[in-house]
């Protein structure tokens, strides 16, 4: 049975920098992983699963991180756990649900970081809730994922935002999944304003890859929402909207998905315009980063439920019928459809 | 003045015999692309300002870090010290719309960290002649 280490990270901590505790953090994560960077499977003896907490507790945004020089299997992973309020003193405490880029959590910020706000470059490793601007004027990702070495391997993203921040000319990326060998989930994960007029250099998702399955993604106002370039590529419940072009290559499977210039071409595909409607209807607040669904969203019941992440970026659990994106419509009131839902069949079995 | 946070000790890749070495390279088919990028003794990890690791109340782990110190400097000027070295690298794509293969830059990482610090006598105070910049 594999033990779990935790480090703690936080930008603005005033202790030890030893990752020990909150109050003792590092402050960087690339110092945190630098320390720990050991083979960590069972075989070493070492059967360990490496968790590094990450919060900012005064606004305090990180630099870029690469991590690499490990080993890992499929029990002994890397996790890296954004989410944490500004104040969390628990040890390690609970994530909570950022749900669009704020640097009232743990946050990247790197100019033309042609490395990658994160960089991923071991075999096993989750990240979860982190949020990563990528100012780009040259080159710049908001994550890369690369250089992976088992054929067995397991990525994984969930509730990831990239953010960019573009001008001039170059290339930029939110994900810049650049490993052929690579199988990743990616649940929930985010990219916006990745854009610059006329270059295609700047993608939302850009996946390069063995095996990738996207579910409820969102991709927004960039050049490319999403780029297949190689492997197997299922995107699921994903929505891309006010992109140049929100599909490019050839994705294996879109599947219930939006895209606000019919760029899916498949018959589940969701229209965001009908009945008159723009995508402004789902998201007036897409200009702020905020994807919350607005009642009245077509995209609201539309998801398949075979085929969501579990949980949403907002901490629903998703039920039948789920919403398109990574958000899930939550009424005035608290109840989100699924669980108004499962409220109704209850009641009407109940009578 | 900038205070950087060097690594003080090998990497366990470091330790590897040429019988370990090989039974990696055996089962990791891209393991030597990660030994060669791995993190050397002296590497920079960390750059910060005066009073980061050495105010009140504050420190570093010693266990894995040592602290120099560049006077006249501050981390904002020594910034081009943090970071990765990249190798430039093009992956080939097909573009649909243009019906055109194009090459787009995927840069690789060769070595984590790019600046090091062979050796120091005096931690309170090294001169940036001291650090040297790996290369491709």
């Amino acid at each position: 049975m594999a033990t779990t280490v935790n480090v703690y990270v936080d930008p603005n901590a005033a202790g030890a920098n030893n990752g020990t505790s909150w109050a003792n953090a590092y402050t960087a994560l690339q110092t945190a992983e630098a320390a720990n960077d050991v083979d960590i499977t069972a075989a070493t003896g070492n059967d360990t699963i490496v968790i590094f907490h990450c919060k900012s507790s005064a606004g305090g945004a990180d630099a870029t991180a690469s991590i690499i020089g490990w080993t890992t299997s499929a029990g002994n992973y890397i996790l890296i756990q954004g989410g944490y309020a500004a104040g969390e003193t628990g040890t390690p405490g609970t994530p909570e649900y950022p749900g669009k880029y704020s640097t009232a959590y743990y946050h990247v910020e790197e100019t033309n970081g042609s490395a990658g706000g994160v960089s991923l470059n071991e075999d096993y490793f989750r990240i979860d809730k982190i949020l990563s601007q990528a100012t780009v004027t040259e080159t710049g990702y908001g994550f890369v994922v690369a250089n992976i070495n088992a054929t067995n391997n397991d990525a994984r993203f969930s509730d990831c935002i990239a953010k960019g921040v573009c001008s001039g000319t170059g290339v930029g990326y939110g994900y810049r999944i650049n490993d052929l060998d690579v199988i990743i989930t990616m649940s929930n994960c985010i990219a916006h304003d990745f854009y610059i007029e006329d270059d295609s250099g700047f993608i939302g998702f850009f996946v390069s890859c063995a095996t990738a399955n996207l579910y409820n993604c969102l991709a927004y106002n960039n050049y490319i929402g999403f780029r297949e370039n190689a492997g197997v590529v299922n995107i699921y419940n994903s929505v891309a909207f006010n992109n140049t072009d929100d599909f490019l290559g050839s994705p294996d499977v879109i599947s219930h998905c939006s895209s606000d210039d019919n760029d899916t071409t498949d018959a589940t595909n969701i229209d965001e315009t009908a009945g008159g409607k723009t995508w402004a209807d789902s998201f007036p607040d897409a200009a702020t980063g905020d994807f919350t669904l607005k009642v009245g969203s077509p995209l609201i019941g539309a998801g398949n439920p075979a085929t969501d992440a579990d949980v949403s970026i907002n901490g629903v659990t998703r039920g039948d019928p789920c919403d398109v994106g990574p958000w899930e419509y939550v009424a005035a009131g608290g109840l989100s459809i699924p669980v108004a839902m499962h409220h109704y069949k209850m009641m009407r079995n109940a009578a | 003045m900038a205070e950087l946070l060097v690594k003080n000790h090998d990497h366990w890749m470091d330790a590897l015999d040429e019988k370990q070495l090989s039974a990696y390279l055996l089962k990791y088919p891209k393991f030597m692309d990660k030994y060669n990028a791995r993190t050397q003794k002296g590497d920079i990890i960390e750059i910060k300002d005066d009073g980061h690791f050495t105010g009140k109340g504050r420190g570093y782990n010693k266990d894995h870090f040592d602290l120099v110190i560049v006077k006249g400097k501050t981390a904002a000027e020594l910034s081009n010290l943090r970071g990765a070295l990249l190798e430039d690298a093009w992956t080939t794509v097909f573009n649909e719309e243009t019906k055109k293969n194009e090459e787009i830059y995927t840069p690789i990482i060769l070595k984590k960290f790019k600046a090091n610090v062979p050796s120091y006598t005096d931690k309170a105070e090294i001169v940036l002649t001291a650090i040297t910049m790996k290369v491709l």
